[in-house]
């Protein structure tokens, strides 16, 4: 419970101090001994969704495939290895472009903000 | 320069946000059906406001998050989805309401329908928020908004009692012959008007893009006293000048184009053309602070890249859902829906919203982890829960007295 509040809905920030998503939720594995462990941290629009109603799923499908022309959505783990830091951010060691965790930004900006007239002001 | 500019956010959120659609119309018709009995309410709902600006301000500077980031952090995201839901609904529909009150001054001059406008007063605000800096959107209301002052000239030299009117201010009573629902319906209104929460949410978003420190703390309070002080000046004046121009003849004031009567009958055709001036920089000032509002709550909850400092590029959905908010609010004021009705209804539902906000910004305001030495004072909690009484009270009574008061009519 306290790793919940610790972590869950915060921001995470990437190793260039940039904005790169929130915890939405945490993966957890079971070890043999019957412990648990942080295996890794989930974000992304997907695996905020899927804390949510069925419908919500399907209407983020449509918005991902049909709208941004995304793969069919899957959330996004980063690893527990790469979190550095918590305090009133969650760090991690890895770059937010490179990690994929820009997807669902860098797609609305090709499919709908680029063809826009003056979009690179 | 840095003073300065935080001064200006205070007295823009004072001047677009108190003084914009809501309060053009509210103020209007209050004065013209009750004379000065619902003056309290301005009171009320500037002491109000002022006590919950101020802790937003201090959240923003001790913990560098946004209200929004700290509700969905502290609170989870069940009850930050909701927050969000209730203001993504009250935001849209403030900005319809705005960008009809743009339309409306120009109807005013050209005599075409309102709708024929609505489209480009949208597009204005697009264009505007598309390429102006957050100090553009933020100074340019500001300056352009002073027009309204032109109230307080035509109240002084309308000469109302001004005994009666400092009673009232402080002196909740039904004038003779009211019917009590319809009164309280107004009333509820009237503080939906000035509390709204995207004034919140645009002060909040405000001082992260204008990246406040602790420095900034005197500055906080004193914007937020004096420019809300300011603003309310103004709405004061407002709700005086239709008080002495419509209610002695019995005249209700219940459409657009009778809000300017009272500074015409007092100062002329220069009057009308400052009211003109300033009613159009406050509405669209408004709409352009609610589109922000609206994008900055649903980046902030979702953790994208926001603030007006970025291009397009560097926060696209940022971007995305301004136009969206936008093209939203024009298709629904293109259904047809009365603007002034809209309006009182924005405004009541408002009012509905506010413990939703504000109930989790108490909270956090009260967490040493987030807020350090700035958390809420014990002056500041008898304050905040006065206000948050009144708020939850107003909340429980918003429907019935809709359904009871025939909707403030």
């Amino acid at each position: 419970m306290y790793l919940m509040r610790l972590v869950l809905d915060k921001e995470i920030v990437d190793r260039n101090g940039h904005k790169a998503g929130k915890v939405n939720d945490l993966m957890l594995e079971l070890h043999d001994d019957g412990a648990l462990q942080v295996a890794a941290i989930l974000t992304g629009p997907d695996s905020f969704v899927s804390l949510l109603p069925d419908w919500m799923d399907l209407a983020t499908i449509w918005v991902r495939t049909s709208l941004l022309h995304l793969d069919p959505p899957d959330p996004i783990e980063i690893g527990w290895s790469h979190v550095t830091q918590i305090d009133v951010a969650v760090h991690i060691d890895l770059d937010r472009v490179k990690a994929g965790l820009l997807r669902t930004q860098e797609a609305v900006w090709k499919r709908w903000l680029k063809p826009l007239p003056f979009s690179e002001r | 320069m840095g003073k300065v500019s935080s001064l200006g956010l205070g007295i823009v959120t004072a001047v677009g946000g108190f003084v914009d659609m809501g309060e053009l119309v509210t103020t209007s018709q209050a004065g013209a059906q009750y004379r000065f009995a619902l003056l309290w309410t301005i009171t009320v709902g500037v002491l109000g406001i002022m006590v919950f600006i101020d802790t937003v301000g201090r959240v923003a500077i001790a913990s560098g998050r946004s209200i929004f980031d700290v509700i969905r952090e502290r609170l989870g995201y069940k009850v930050g989805l909701v927050a969000l839901g209730v203001a993504m609904l009250i935001n849209v529909l403030t900005i319809v309401i705005e960008i009809c009150g743009m339309a409306l001054v120009i109807q005013l001059i050209t005599h075409l329908s309102y709708l024929w406008w609505v489209p480009v007063a949208g597009l204005l605000v697009l264009i505007i928020l598309w390429f102006g800096s957050f100090s553009l959107v933020e100074n340019g209301a500001a300056i352009l908004g002073l027009a309204l002052l032109i109230f307080i000239v035509a109240a002084i030299n309308l000469n109302p009692p001004w005994d009666q009117v400092a009673r009232q201010m402080v002196m909740p009573t039904i004038p003779q012959g009211r019917k009590l629902f319809p009164y309280a319906f107004q009333a509820v209104a009237l503080l939906g008007a000035f509390m709204t929460p995207y004034e919140v949410f645009f002060y909040s978003s405000g001082a992260i893009e204008e990246k406040w420190t602790g420095k900034d703390f005197i500055t906080n309070r004193a914007t937020t006293i004096i420019g809300f002080t300011f603003g309310s000046l103004i709405v004061i004046a407002m709700m005086v000048v239709a008080a002495q121009t419509f209610f002695p003849h019995q005249i209700q004031s219940q459409a657009f184009p009778s809000i300017p009567v009272p500074v015409i009958t007092s100062l002329g055709t220069a009057g009308f053309l400052v009211f003109l001036l300033g009613a159009f920089a406050s509405t669209g000032g408004a709409a352009m602070e609610a589109t922000l509002a609206t994008t900055y709550t649903t980046a902030q909850f979702f953790g994208w890249d926001w603030g007006q400092s970025h291009n397009p590029k560097g926060a696209p959905i940022f971007s995305f859902t301004t136009i969206l908010a936008v093209i939203a609010a024009v298709i629904i004021a293109f259904i047809g829906i009365d603007p002034i009705q809209l309006t009182i209804y924005t405004t009541a539902l408002a009012a509905f919203s506010l413990p939703f906000t504000f109930i989790p910004l108490f909270i956090v305001a009260n967490d040493e982890e987030y807020m350090g030495e700035m958390k809420n004072g014990r002056l500041t909690n008898i304050a905040s829960l006065f206000f948050l009484a009144v708020l939850v009270l107003v909340t429980l009574a918003t429907i019935p007295l809709f359904i009871l008061g025939g909707g403030g009519g």
